[in-house]
């Protein structure tokens, strides 16, 4: 079960990434078949291979601990995740992606305003969103609730 | 001296937030000729080459105009955000394209902190082997590149 919101703020990072990653890199845009969410993946070719700059993105809602009124599940709609996973490049702490294209990727994921979670797969194959995991994580970044980012 | 109040400010709030980020790392704090602040992030008390660094500085962008009595106009805003790591000596795994040293942690910090500070996020990376990040390192040449705030969009949790 996606959210509206969740696809709203992939239609807003799309058209940038669009404009931020030019050709011979191409911008991706799928759903997670397993629940919907939406992805979004900056990637050398179609069908990316390992030691290439890939970047996957999925953006959805945080998950929750509370039962609904029914005692079911509760359904999430806000706040989101962002997460991004990487391949680990060949020296450990490093990724194939170059400095340029990874830094203006965290540049935009961080101020899209949910939480940005950076992943890092083990070296030797493509990122996918199944390294989105735990043992893959390196950092979460919080939005900054009561300070409205303007132009200062 | 053309440093900013505000300068100042958000130096201070970028380094609030470093000291959370990357609490084992060294900080010093410094002023450039013009009086604006700066912050050296270094994996040691005197920054080594080749290790974790990061110098950051906070500075009004510059007008092109005039002020109302035809002398340079004093800036106070927007303000950006500038920072230099250090290049790799020869990129291991695509050669002709700039690698940072920082880990890919360190970078993720860094851009994802001061990207969302509201000011324009400049970032550069200095040639592998010519030392540890300076001033002199902010050059057209050396930008990698420049993300702006949004300025008609209010950043809230989402």
């Amino acid at each position: 079960m996606s959210t509206t919101k969740a696809f709203s703020l992939a239609r807003k990072l799309k058209p940038q990434l669009d404009y931020l990653f030019p050709a011979p890199l191409i911008v991706i845009q799928d759903v997670d078949p397993s629940d919907g969410y939406p992805i979004l993946a900056v990637a050398e070719a179609l069908n990316p291979a390992s030691g290439q700059q890939t970047m996957v993105i999925k953006i959805l809602p945080e998950t929750q601990f509370f039962l609904n009124s029914i005692n079911g599940t509760q359904e999430g709609f806000a706040p989101h995740d962002v997460k991004m996973v990487v391949e680990t490049g060949a020296s450990p702490g490093t990724t194939y992606v170059t400095a340029r294209n990874i830094g203006v990727m965290h540049s935009l994921l961080t101020k899209l305003g949910g939480i940005y979670q950076f992943y890092m797969r083990a070296n030797g194959s493509n990122p996918v969103i199944a390294d989105m995991i735990a043992a893959n994580l390196q950092f979460s970044l919080d939005p900054d609730i009561y300070n409205k980012l303007t132009a200062q | 001296m053309t440093t900013t109040v505000k300068a100042e400010a958000i130096m201070r709030k970028v380094r609030d937030v470093f000291t959370r980020l990357m609490p084992t790392y060294v900080f010093t704090a410094g002023v450039d000729s013009d009086g604006f602040p700066t912050l050296y992030i270094s994996q040691s008390s005197t920054p080594v080459a080749g290790q974790q660094n990061i110098l950051i500085r906070v500075k009004p962008d510059n007008l092109f105009f005039k002020n109302a009595i035809e002398s340079s106009q004093e800036n106070f805003c927007p303000h950006s955000i500038e920072t230099s790591a250090e290049g790799y000596r020869a990129s291991e795994f695509d050669p002709g394209v700039t690698y940072s040293v920082l880990t890919a942690l360190n970078e993720m910090k860094m851009h994802g902190a001061l990207a969302k500070a509201g000011c324009s996020y400049k970032f550069y990376i200095k040639p592998g082997g010519t030392g540890v990040p300076s001033l002199a390192d902010f050059v057209t040449a050396n930008m990698q590149f420049i993300v702006n705030p949004s300025i008609y969009d209010l950043e809230v949790a989402q």
